[in-house]
Formats: C-alpha cells, sequence, structure tokens
C-alpha cells in the first residue's frame, strides 16, 4: 500500500528532553535542534521516501512524503498538463483515497468536478482543501468559481476577496471576481477588475471576452468601438469552441446594434441587399441556394463588416464583389428560401418582407 | 478524543459551561478509547478481509488526533490536557502495534508520554479480550490518568 503523507507539529517546550546528552538539553538551542533532527531522522529511515523537519522559534514542524506519492503525483500532473483529465481523474480519487489531506489532490479533483459539473463533490473538496491551507489561494478562487456555478454569488465573493487579500495580482481571482460585478450589473468594478487582469495575462480570452460583454452594456460608443476591436483581434487567435461561439454572437450582435442605430425600423439598403439577394437566386434549386447559404455562413465565420460599405467580399457562388450587408442579406434569404422562418443569424426579416413584395409585384404581368 | 477546535467548540458559553463540556468531553473520551481498542483488536483478529480498510482508517485517525498536541495547555486544566494526549498517544500505540509504522506513536515519544500510554496499552493486550471487563478497564485507565474523582458509576 502507498503510504500516506503525513505532517505534524511539536511545541519545542513539549518535548521530552530526559533521554537527550547533556549538551542537547536545552531546548531550542542548536545541539537540541540537531539531536531532535537526527532522532526523527533515524526513527523514520525505515520508511525512506521524504522527510521534512522546519523548526520555527517555538515550535518544530515534521512532514513526510513517499517517493511513491511524488511519482503518482508526477504522472498525474502531467496527464493534467496534456488535458487528459478523464485519465487524470480516477488517478486523483485513488491518489486522494490514501492520502485524504493532500491538498495537490484536492485541488486538482475538485476542479475537474466542478468543470464537470459535479459541483457538490466540488465545493466538498475544495472547502477541504482551503482548510488544510488557508493560504491556497488557488483553491480559494476554484471554489470562488464553483459556488458561482452553484448560484451561491455571495459566498463567492467571500472566498474569491479572501484570495485577492492574499494576491491581489492573481488575474484568475480578478476576472472571477469580475465575473461576479457582471452578474450585478456592476460595470464599472467588473471594467476595472478585468483591466487589472488583463495587465497581468494581456492574451487571456475570457477576461477579453468578459471585457468586451461589460463593454457592450454601457450605453458609450467609445466602448463599443473597444469592444469590437478586443472581439475582432480574440477572433483571429486560437480559442476553444465554446469563447470563439460567445465572441461571434456577440460581435453578430454588436453589429446588428451599430446596423440598427444607423437608420430606421427599416433600412432601404438591406430592402435592396434582400431584393439583389431574390434576383441572383432566382433560377437555383433548393440544393443550389443551400450551397450559396453554406459559403456566405462559412464566409461570415469570423464577422463581416456589416456597417462599412467600403469593406467587399467576393464569393465563389456568383462572380462579383459583395459588402458585408449585401451578404447577411443573401444569406438570409437564401435561408428563408430553403427553410423559411429560420434565424440565420442577423435580423433582416422585416427588411425581406419588404423586398419579397417589391420582387413578386414586378413578377406579375 | 477531541482537539483544541473541539475544546472551543464546546466551550461556546461561561466558564460553567465551558467545565462542563470539558468534564464531559473528557468522560465521554475515558469512556469509549479503552473499549474501542478492545474492539479495534477484536476487528483484527477476526476479520481479516478488513485489515487494509481498517489500517487505512486508524492511521488517518492517529494522523487526525496529533492535533491534540498542539493544545494550549495555558488556556485549559493540565491533568485534562494530559490526559486526553495520553489517550490519544495510547490509541496510537495500539495503531502501531497492529500496523508498525514508525510513525505513529513518534510524535508522543517526542512529547515524553510513551511510558503511559504504553502502560495503557498494556492493560488492554495483558488479557483476552473476552476476560477483560469494560469497568474494570475504564477504571484503571481513570486512576492511572488521575480522572478517579471525576466519574461515578451508576
Amino acid at each position: 500500500m502507498n503510504k500516506a503523507p503525513f505532517a505534524y507539529k511539536l511545541s519545542l517546550a513539549d518535548i521530552d528532553t530526559a533521554s537527550y546528552p547533556e549538551a542537547a538539553k536545552e531546548v531550542g538551542s542548536s545541539a537540541f535542534r540537531t539531536h531532535f533532527q537526527k532522532q526523527v531522522e533515524q526513527e523514520y529511515k525505515s520508511l525512506q521516501g521524504q522527510l521534512a523537519v522546519r523548526f520555527s522559534e517555538n515550535s518544530v514542524d515534521v512532514s513526510w512524503q513517499s517517493e511513491e506519492n511524488n511519482a503518482d503525483k508526477k504522472i498525474i500532473f502531467e496527464l493534467l498538463q496534456s488535458g487528459q483529465i478523464n485519465q487524470a481523474k480516477p488517478l486523483l480519487e485513488q491518489l486522494l483515497a490514501s492520502s485524504p489531506t493532500d491538498t495537490d489532490a484536492l485541488y486538482n479533483l475538485g476542479m475537474i468536478y466542478s468543470d464537470q459539473g459535479q459541483i457538490p463533490q466540488a465545493v466538498e473538496l475544495l472547502i477541504k482543501a482551503t482548510n488544510e491551507d488557508p493560504y491556497h489561494a488557488h483553491s480559494l478562487v476554484a471554489l470562488g468559481v464553483a459556488y458561482l456555478r452553484a448560484k451561491q454569488p455571495d459566498q463567492a465573493e467571500r472566498v474569491l476577496k479572501k484570495a485577492h487579500s492574499l494576491n491581489s495580482d492573481d488575474p484568475y481571482t480578478l476576472r472571477t471576481l469580475a465575473a461576479i460585478y457582471m452578474s450585478r450589473q456592476e460595470h464599472a468594478p467588473a471594467i476595472s477588475m478585468l483591466r487589472h487582469s488583463l495587465s497581468i495575462l494581456p492574451n487571456d480570452p475570457i477576461s477579453l471576452l468578459n471585457l468586451a460583454t461589460t463593454l457592450l452594456k454601457t450605453t458609450q460608443e467609445k466602448d463599443a468601438m473597444e469592444a469590437n476591436e478586443i472581439l475582432t483581434d480574440l477572433l483571429n487567435t486560437q480559442l476553444t469552441s465554446e469563447v470563439e461561439e460567445k465572441a461571434k454572437t456577440l460581435k453578430r450582435s454588436l453589429a446588428y446594434r451599430t446596423f440598427r442605430q444607423h437608420g430606421s425600423d427599416k433600412r432601404s439598403d438591406a430592402v435592396k441587399y434582400c431584393l439583389d439577394a431574390l434576383k441572383i437566386l432566382e433560377g437555383l434549386n433548393e440544393q443550389e441556394v443551400g450551397m450559396v447559404a453554406l459559403e456566405v455562413a462559412q464566409k461570415g465565420d469570423h464577422g463581416l463588416e456589416v456597417n462599412d460599405p467600403s469593406t467587399v467580399y467576393t464569393i465563389k457562388s456568383f462572380d462579383k464583389p459583395f459588402t458585408g450587408l449585401a451578404l447577411v442579406c443573401l444569406l438570409h434569404v437564401a435561408m428563408q428560401k430553403v427553410s423559411p422562418g429560420s434565424d440565420s443569424g442577423f435580423d433582416v426579416s422585416h427588411e425581406y418582407e419588404e423586398a419579397r413584395a417589391i420582387y413578386n409585384q414586378n413578377q406579375q404581368p | 478524543m477531541f482537539t483544541q477546535n473541539d475544546l472551543h467548540s464546546r466551550g461556546g458559553g461561561g466558564l460553567e459551561e465551558l467545565a462542563q463540556n470539558l468534564h464531559a468531553g473528557i468522560i465521554t473520551q475515558l469512556r469509549s478509547v479503552p473499549t474501542g481498542i478492545l474492539v479495534d483488536i477484536y476487528l483484527y483478529r477476526e476479520f481479516e478481509n478488513l485489515r487494509k480498510l481498517q489500517e487505512t482508517s486508524l492511521t488517518q485517525q492517529v494522523h487526525k488526533y496529533w492535533a491534540s498536541l498542539q493544545i494550549n495547555k495555558k488556556q485549559f486544566p493540565e491533568f485534562i490536557v494530559a490526559a486526553n494526549q495520553h489517550m490519544n498517544a495510547a490509541h496510537a500505540a495500539m495503531v502501531d502495534y497492529q500496523y508498525p509504522s514508525p510513525e505513529l506513536f513518534s510524535p508522543y515519544k517526542s512529547a515524553g508520554m510513551e511510558s503511559i500510554a504504553l502502560k495503557l496499552l498494556d492493560s488492554c493486550l495483558t488479557k483476552s479480550i473476552e476476560t477483560i471487563k469494560d469497568k474494570e478497564l475504564i477504571d484503571h485507565w481513570a486512576e492511572t490518568l488521575n480522572l478517579k474523582t471525576l466519574y461515578r458509576w451508576i
């Protein structure tokens, strides 16, 4: 059986020196410390492993862990670092069964449970980790995240503020605290926390996405412009599918907001583009229209400059340039032809209805 | 068995309540540790297939109760703290006896508790557990730990 690591503390005043050599009897003296250390080393020799004896002014801490324990941990951390979470999980559970107070095991398994939606189990392990080591800031942050996922923002704020007091420059603490402010619609402190977090970890996609999201909640035009720049830069980097999807959705909503701000309820330029789309799709069968929709959707995958008519795009299906707005209108029309009523992601349905009325009128003899 | 946290949590009210809690705590420990050792010896003897589980559980208990060595002796009556720590030491000595490992009893040896703890354990080992009477065993432990005046049998 892999022996569990252990640690204990003794007050120097409690150590019995009756059997110590005369020179080592003075508690706290150098000879006393040397004698105690040798005695402990001798007692634990048969265990092998790593023994640590640390003296402070009034006490001594003795701790030990096995080589196997270290080797197990090394394998587990390599799996975690390479993203092989499901391979690491049972090994962490095994490690925890033999070493129930191992802070690393409690923290990492707590994180996995939290990410996999086992929130009560995650909270339990992370509370244990913070009880074992009240200064383990990573465990406090992970516990804060788990509380947030459990929809307990007050508990989350309490532990995150403790983590923040331990390290005011930890970007993960800052961005998680910002998430609490975001959930309360407290935009200014959220933006401040996220800017602080990004000053330390400038390319953190989650902080960037959250900053863009919060900037869009204010009514300031300059904030919307900054959000747009952040999202454009973000979408040009490697992202997880979840962050990428959220960034795209946000960018589309920003483009749509700007599009609607620039005109009345019904935009005549969009009506014209929808009418053009109805004409160029005329005569194509359903499969061909579907192919056009697919190509335009792929083109717009990283966002189209809908509000800048000077930016033009080309697609293989048609030998002519398109503005961004023309392409989103073409996509909308193509999708309505294939699947009426479907959501193209950019709502020009009013413009489409008007264009269709004009188109039908023109078709009549 | 209890640690300083237990002592504090039991002493939520005034001095009298603290005294009552300390008294209840130490008597409960006296009532349960020696007989608990007999149970553990019985389980070890009769259920070989449970030994791995028992070793893990008992080792965890010993590691947990080391914390009693950090109780601030100035805050509580010295003989109560000493009795508590010596009972924990006897329990650790029993685990070390069943599942030898140098760390289990070592902190208590360093703190000079070896002699009394082994004497307590010895009273659980010198006779067959079937012939040991709980009351006599507890009285013996109470005598050794200077707790005899704190209770009476009814």
